[in-house]
């Protein structure tokens, strides 16, 4: 304990040291939102990763392998391949300088200055501010159920503590200083991630022995009876996909897999770490160290998180999930009793690391939105824009961690932290990512199809996460209050619908009528951008 | 193979390696590519600050 409570202080220090340097260097607004933009493309790639990459991701993801088995590891590959070299190739390149030419420093004012559209500014910072806390509270969860686990302690308890330590650290850091020490936190988050997998594959005979046990395992009568809800809802062991069709099978691939590994190429806090690198070579070295570091993390967190449950049923006779109590416990549960201590105690600086480097960036963000994209941009407020940015990211802190607490009160056995996560990354898709495309590659798509895009995307999304997709409708309550039902298609013939993710429905929708408006400008030969400010964005493109 | 019983799951175990792959060949290949017009890039980067500064004093 003494040599645990050591340790976390010497990392909290140096976290807290190099927030402070981020402190110091704070200036101007300018470089407070955005930051200096020739930072080295390691510490680029790494602050990008360590953004990307959460207790969400080890805690709620890992979870999530633990109890629908290692399916999951699609999402890992979408991660890689969307997350990272897409990103960063495809559009990346586009995004910083585009965002050098249009003087942006957020996402919404990337596509608010692209698209000439006060409105797109702040209806993309609303998306921000209100819906952003969602995924907050999954990173706050993820960070909080562990402490909780480790340290034996209530969850309303570690929760605050856990709180407070990223409140005040963020609160001392602008965005450069945070840059510095999401790399040092990616080194640490790299390093616990590399040692759980040699661990876990080391304890079990090997890579190939090891999935050999965790194959067998839904041989077992024991553990067949222990899964049988599950296996009638199409599961069929973890080391296979689901029935396809079935309600698990829509639930890995639609929401877990789909909802966050295309959601995150319309990230807000993400996009923006495009624009901090000087040119075109940083981040083409960025996607080496950025590729092996999502593998690392959350190829790990899967693997791991599924293998968990070979442990498990050989020392307690459960599977995970009954043995864990709870889905996202099973990570935690595990390092607190399989992994040796000292190592213990490096996992939980890995999950600190990943959830405060996550964390900062999403206050950032958030309070960015409140401050330059709502209040100064979009409303046409005068001054005090760093009083109202830290205001907000103080609301939305508040916002987060109750909603994390109100998470204690859900169904356990649900995966709350991916739900959560995927429900953010999937809205962000359906209203930014048409609009975010034709920003960077469509020069003659006007603003009213980016603009209605985004509105149908944004309203065809809640509406689906409110009413009809019951892993979340039946959770927020709404639905069941207006019409007595957790689905408003539940019992009807349409009730297969609550079992698709809204991402399914409303990024084709945004899609389509984004590029029906394109259409129809194209046959009328109309533009409503000038042709002067189009070769302005385009510049060098 | 490798002790996984279904083939998507051995394709997704794969496709991950694979695409970590992808990106170390793609950086390393390009490693001192997209830095021709540097001395361009700088000044806009100046003239990015400039503006900024400039910003935040009206402010």
């Amino acid at each position: 304990m003494i040599y645990t409570t050591i340790v976390t202080l010497v990392y909290l220090f140096a976290v807290a040291y190099l927030g402070f340097i981020g402190y110091r260097q704070t200036k101007t607004t300018g470089d407070y939102l955005v930051a200096g933009r020739q930072i080295h493309p390691l510490i680029m790639a790494l602050s990008y990763g360590a953004t990307f990459i959460s207790t969400s991701a080890i805690v709620g993801f890992g979870g999530a392998a633990g109890s629908l088995g290692m399916g999951v590891l699609w999402l890992t590959f979408l991660n890689i391949f969307f997350g990272i070299f897409i990103a960063f190739v495809i559009f990346g390149k586009r995004t910083r300088k585009m965002g050098h030419n249009i003087d942006a420093h957020t996402f919404p004012e990337f596509l608010s200055v692209r698209y000439r559209s006060r409105f797109m500014q702040g209806f993309a910072g609303a998306i921000i501010f209100f819906f952003m806390p969602i995924y907050t509270a999954a990173v706050i969860k993820g960070a909080a159920d562990f402490i909780q686990s480790y340290f034996s302690i209530p969850f309303e308890i570690s929760l605050l503590f856990f709180v407070a330590i990223v409140a005040v650290y963020v609160w001392m850091g602008g965005l450069k200083g945070v840059m510095y020490t999401d790399a040092f936190q990616a080194v640490i988050m790299f390093v616990g991630m590399l040692l759980l997998l040699i661990f876990t594959y080391y304890r079990l005979g090997g890579i190939t022995e090891a999935h050999q046990q965790l194959t067998d395992l839904i041989n077992n009568e024991e553990v067949q009876g222990q899964v049988a809800k599950l296996i009638a809802g199409g599961f069929r062991g973890w080391t296979s996909m689901p029935v396809g069709g079935s309600p698990i099978w829509w639930s890995l691939v639609s929401t877990i897999v789909f909802g966050v590994g295309i959601g995150v190429l319309a990230q807000p806090q993400l996009v923006v770490r495009f624009m901090t690198v000087r040119s075109n070579r940083e981040l083409n070295r960025a996607v080496v160290s950025g590729g092996i570091f999502i593998l690392m993390m959350t190829g790990v967190a899967f693997t791991v998180g599924a293998l968990s449950n070979v442990y498990f049923f050989k020392s307690t006779g459960k599977i995970a999930l009954l043995a864990a109590g709870a889905n996202d416990s099973i990570i935690p549960e595990y390092i607190k009793n399989y992994i040796p201590h000292w190592f213990g105690t490096l996992f939980l600086l890995t999950l600190l690391a990943a959830a405060m480097s996550t964390l900062s960036s999403q206050f950032h963000t958030m309070g960015t939105a409140s401050g330059r994209d709502i209040y100064e941009k979009s409303l046409g407020g005068k001054g005090g824009t760093i009083i109202v940015t830290r205001f907000g990211m103080l609301t939305t802190v508040i916002i987060s961690t109750l909603l994390a607490w109100l998470t204690s009160h859900l169904d356990v056995s649900m995966a709350i932290i991916a739900v959560g996560t995927a429900l953010f990354f999937g809205l962000c898709a359906a209203s930014f990512l048409p609009a975010y495309i034709g920003a960077l590659y469509i020069k003659s798509l006007p603003r009213a199809a980016a603009k209605w895009g985004m509105i149908a995307g944004f309203t065809v999304s809640t509406f689906w996460i409110f009413f009809i997709h019951e892993k979340e409708s039946s959770s927020l309550q709404l639905c069941r209050f207006l019409t007595g039902k957790t689905s408003i298609v539940k019992d009807t013939s349409l009730g297969y619908l609550a079992m698709i993710d809204p991402i399914f429905i409303a990024l084709p929708v945004s899609f389509i009528v984004t590029f029906t408006i394109w259409a129809i400008y194209r046959a009328k030969k109309k533009h409503d951008l000038d042709a002067s400010h189009i070769d302005r964005c385009f510049k060098g493109i | 193979m490798l002790g996984l019983s279904d083939i998507w799951i051995v394709t997704a175990y794969l496709s991950c390696i694979a695409a970590a792959a992808l990106c170390v060949v793609y950086g390393l290949k390009n490693w001192n590519a997209g830095s021709e017009n540097e001395i361009q890039q700088v000044a806009e980067e100046k003239l990015w600050q400039k503006t900024e500064n400039e910003m935040d004093e009206k402010m």
